[in-house]
């Protein structure tokens, strides 16, 4: 089972450098990474942005092996996509498994280092009210839900002995359906008092928007590279050369300038 | 196992920019048709439902690698509308935890928000079983398991039409040699889609026994929870 409370406990711990980078700069790192995915079926490359990936999780001071564990859970099927792809090439087969890895431990690296208000912060500026509302009220009731699903299990396991699978079944669905019904009560009272207090107002929004010195840095980083990966597929790549590495360069300096300004 | 659990850029750019388009277009219509609802009724609702797929997404049957949804009970308590918007909510959840594809999460909703939609209609077509809790349990069951179907159809179309992408690239590639042993231009498909269509049946039996005990034991003790779809 995905363990849903340590990711939010590890996301609320201060602990290393990723954690104090900002959550747009995340989101634009993140976003750059599946840019690669999207553009690249070369498995160097992948290997290489798994590897900067793992780097990034070891450096992090986040904990290594639970998260390993939590981004190998969906490669199941990445993996049997890959095994229906033998018949073309190895390499097809494992860029697809690249990407699956790259992908989980991409979005568990942001959720892990990320508490999840300041990511819905970013969401709610893009999103419509209702869906933004059924959002944070979702992400609260899958801590209500567990805590009550699994007091549930635990007091239906104590009082009775062992049973057969289809038994077992239909009494997890009961213990399910109580768990949904005490969730949707106690949402529906949160969601009452949280309109009450002026939920939805634009006073209660959140603070302006500011740009991040650090984003500065991951833009630059990855224009730099889209810029490097450009250059090397068109032809009188030199032509290019000095406005395209100029520009990023010039925003890495001011995010490197700004970043040590204010760290 | 109706979600599409490929990982980031295998699908051809304009299958899932496709996928994101017309969910966009799905999410603006489920948006405009809640304008007139019980907002404060259905939005917590909506959400504990989200919550309720993230968290059983997670528990996977492991023997046959079935992940359930309860996405057609989701549909049946909340609506079309509703339940397609908590279906993408719980696509955004499911990233959160490190599972499942940015580019793919057009896709995702327009798969799961079928089961969604079609659950609801189809519990609501069976409608004269719904008097007592058994009988909402056996319709919850029967609309869950054709639903599934459909949905795995869904599922396997968009594969399909995925993998014709990735053929095109192996014969620019020049795989043509390997092609021609393995009998056909695309080898991996078939393989695929009986994998997903028989372990996807042993599934689809347990989410309907499920999602029938859940629909029986609400029937029995807040029947307004179902009124709404049974009197569609």
């Amino acid at each position: 089972m995905i363990d849903v409370l340590a990711i939010d406990r590890w996301s609320s711990q201060e602990r290393g450098w990723l954690h104090r980078a900002s959550a747009p700069a995340k989101l634009a790192a993140a976003a750059a990474c599946i840019a690669v995915l999207v553009a690249s079926r070369d498995v160097a490359v992948l290997a290489l942005v798994y590897g900067a990936l793992l780097a990034a999780l070891m450096s992090s001071r986040l904990p290594l092996r639970p998260l390993l564990a939590l981004s190998a859970l969906p490669l199941a099927m990445s993996a049997l996509f890959a095994i229906t792809r033998l018949g073309t090439t190895w390499e097809a087969a494992i860029a697809i498994v690249e990407k699956g890895a790259i992908t989980s431990l991409v979005l568990l690296l942001l959720v892990a280092s990320t508490p999840a208000i300041q990511l819905f912060q970013v969401m709610r500026r893009v999103m419509p009210r209702t869906l933004a509302e059924i959002l944070f009220l979702g992400y609260r009731s899958v801590f209500l839900l567990l805590g009550h699903a699994l007091a549930a299990r635990e007091a239906v396991r104590l009082r009775s002995a062992r049973l057969s699978f289809p038994t077992r079944l239909k009494r997890n669905a009961l213990v399910g359906a109580l768990a949904v019904l005490r969730a949707s009560e106690l949402a529906t009272e949160q969601y009452a008092a949280m309109r009450l207090r002026g939920l939805g107002a634009s006073a209660v929004d959140g603070p302006r928007w500011r740009w991040p010195s650090d984003l500065n840095v991951v833009l630059a980083i990855t224009l730099l590279l889209g810029a490097s990966f450009l250059i090397g597929r068109i032809t009188d790549a030199e032509r290019f050369l000095v406005p395209t590495v100029t520009g990023p360069l010039l925003i890495l300096a001011s995010g490197v300038a700004r970043w040590r300004t204010t760290s | 196992m109706t979600h599409i659990m490929v990982p980031d850029g295998v699908l051809a750019p304009w299958l899932w920019v496709g996928g994101w388009i017309v969910a966009a277009m799905c999410l603006a219509a489920a948006l405009w048709a809640t304008r007139n609802t019980d907002r404060m009724r259905l939005v917590p609702l909506a959400g504990t439902m989200a919550a309720v797929m993230a968290i059983v997404m997670s528990l996977e049957i492991v023997p046959i690698g079935y992940e359930p949804h309860l996405t057609v009970l989701s549909g049946i308590l909340l609506g079309p509308a509703y339940g397609f918007l908590a279906t993408f909510v719980f696509n955004i959840l499911r990233m959160l935890v490190g599972d499942g594809s940015v580019t793919l999460l057009g896709l995702n909703t327009l798969i799961l928000g079928a089961e969604s939609v079609g659950g609801y209609y189809l519990f609501s077509a069976f409608r004269r079983l719904t008097g007592s809790p058994t009988g909402s349990g056996v319709a919850a069951a029967i609309a869950t398991v054709v639903a599934l179907a459909v949905a795995t159809g869904l599922f396997l179309a968009v594969v399909y039409i995925g993998s014709i992408d990735i053929g095109a690239v192996a014969d620019q590639a020049g795989w043509d040699t390997l092609l021609e042993r393995a009998g056909t231009d695309d080898p991996g498909f078939p393989v695929f889609a009986q994998l997903v269509l028989i372990l996807g049946a042993v599934g689809w039996v347990i989410e309907a026994t499920v999602t029938g005990a859940i629909a029986a034991f609400l029937r029995a003790v807040r029947p307004t929870l179902l009124r709404e779809a049974a009197a569609a």
